[in-house]
């Protein structure tokens, strides 16, 4: 009978598996936190329909993104803000920005346009002209 | 008889365990198939705003032949829960009425500057919707109205 030799025995290769867990654990852990993130700057809303709205492009332009709930509240960048400090914020942000900049507005479709006037008339006043609307086609909503 | 030893087994058992490996990938497949299943594609349809309010004179003119279309003025106004419309001061029933109309006023002034000027309780989806209107018929130049009511 052959006895095992105690030198063969002790080869051990490297053990792969707890690395591979760990790397997928953050691969997992940093998409979650993304999706998150994004989630947070694009919250989800009954946006308007329009047909003739287009994918948003890469542009070079700075943009900022303003979300009105159905109850008025007004988020920039993702923290609210109060409709009296919007003006002058996106004044500081467009002091630091000579190049053109752009507004996306998201609203519920169902948001009176009195709540929607205050927040063009801040860009206005603000000097940023190129407001856009979040929008979703027709054939995406049915 | 050659006794299989299990510590021998153990010992040359150092190939790369692939189950927990595919395990993780399918579960990762099936969270990026359910998260871009679920979202809506999000468009967006671009817009210049002007701090000028219609004048009240432009907003009541009415749109016939000698109109010289310096601007058209849509209102988009919310009565009784429901909206309404006008253009140029005056009344359209529908709104493929208005499409019409806007089509024929194309047809004669193409370039002819377009602002919408909604009611403060107009509801942001019909809005959106005359803006959308004018935009399938070919306006480029449509601006929306803003003005202040304090």
């Amino acid at each position: 009978m052959r006895i095992p030799s105690r030198v063969r025995d002790t080869r051990v290769g490297i053990n792969m598996t707890p690395m591979i867990d760990v790397v997928f654990q953050l691969i997992i852990f940093f998409l979650v936190s993304s999706h998150l993130a994004k989630q947070e700057v694009q919250l989800t809303l009954p946006l308007p329909v329009a047909d003739s709205g287009h994918q948003p492009e890469e542009s070079p332009a700075k943009r900022l993104t303003i979300n009105v709930l159905d109850d008025g509240v007004l988020t920039l960048a993702g923290r609210t803000v109060a409709i009296e400090e919007l003006a002058d914020q996106l004044r500081a942000v467009r002091a630091g920005q000579p190049e053109e900049m752009e507004v996306r507005v998201r609203s519920d479709r169902r948001v009176p346009y009195r709540r929607i006037e205050p927040v063009l008339l801040a860009c206005a006043r603000a000097r940023i002209w190129n407001v856009t609307f979040g929008v979703y086609r027709s054939e995406d909503v049915q | 008889m050659r006794r299989p030893s299990t510590f021998l087994q153990r010992g040359t058992d150092s190939e790369l365990q692939m189950t927990p490996m595919i395990d993780v990938v399918f579960q990762l497949m099936i969270f990026f198939v359910w998260t871009s299943g679920v979202q809506v594609s999000e468009h967006i349809l671009p817009s210049r705003v002007t701090d000028k309010t219609p004048a009240e004179a432009g907003a009541t003119a009415s749109l016939d032949a000698d109109s010289d279309f310096h601007e058209l003025v849509i209102r988009v106004m919310w009565q009784g829960g429901k909206p309404q419309w006008q253009l140029n001061g005056r009344s359209i029933p529908s709104l493929a009425a208005m499409r019409q109309q806007l089509k024929e006023v194309r047809a004669i002034a193409p370039q002819a500057p377009l602002i919408i000027h909604p009611d403060p309780e107009t509801p942001l989806e019909y809005v959106i919707q005359a803006y959308d209107l004018t935009r399938l018929i070919g306006f480029r130049k449509v601006q929306m109205a803003v003005s202040e009511h304090d």
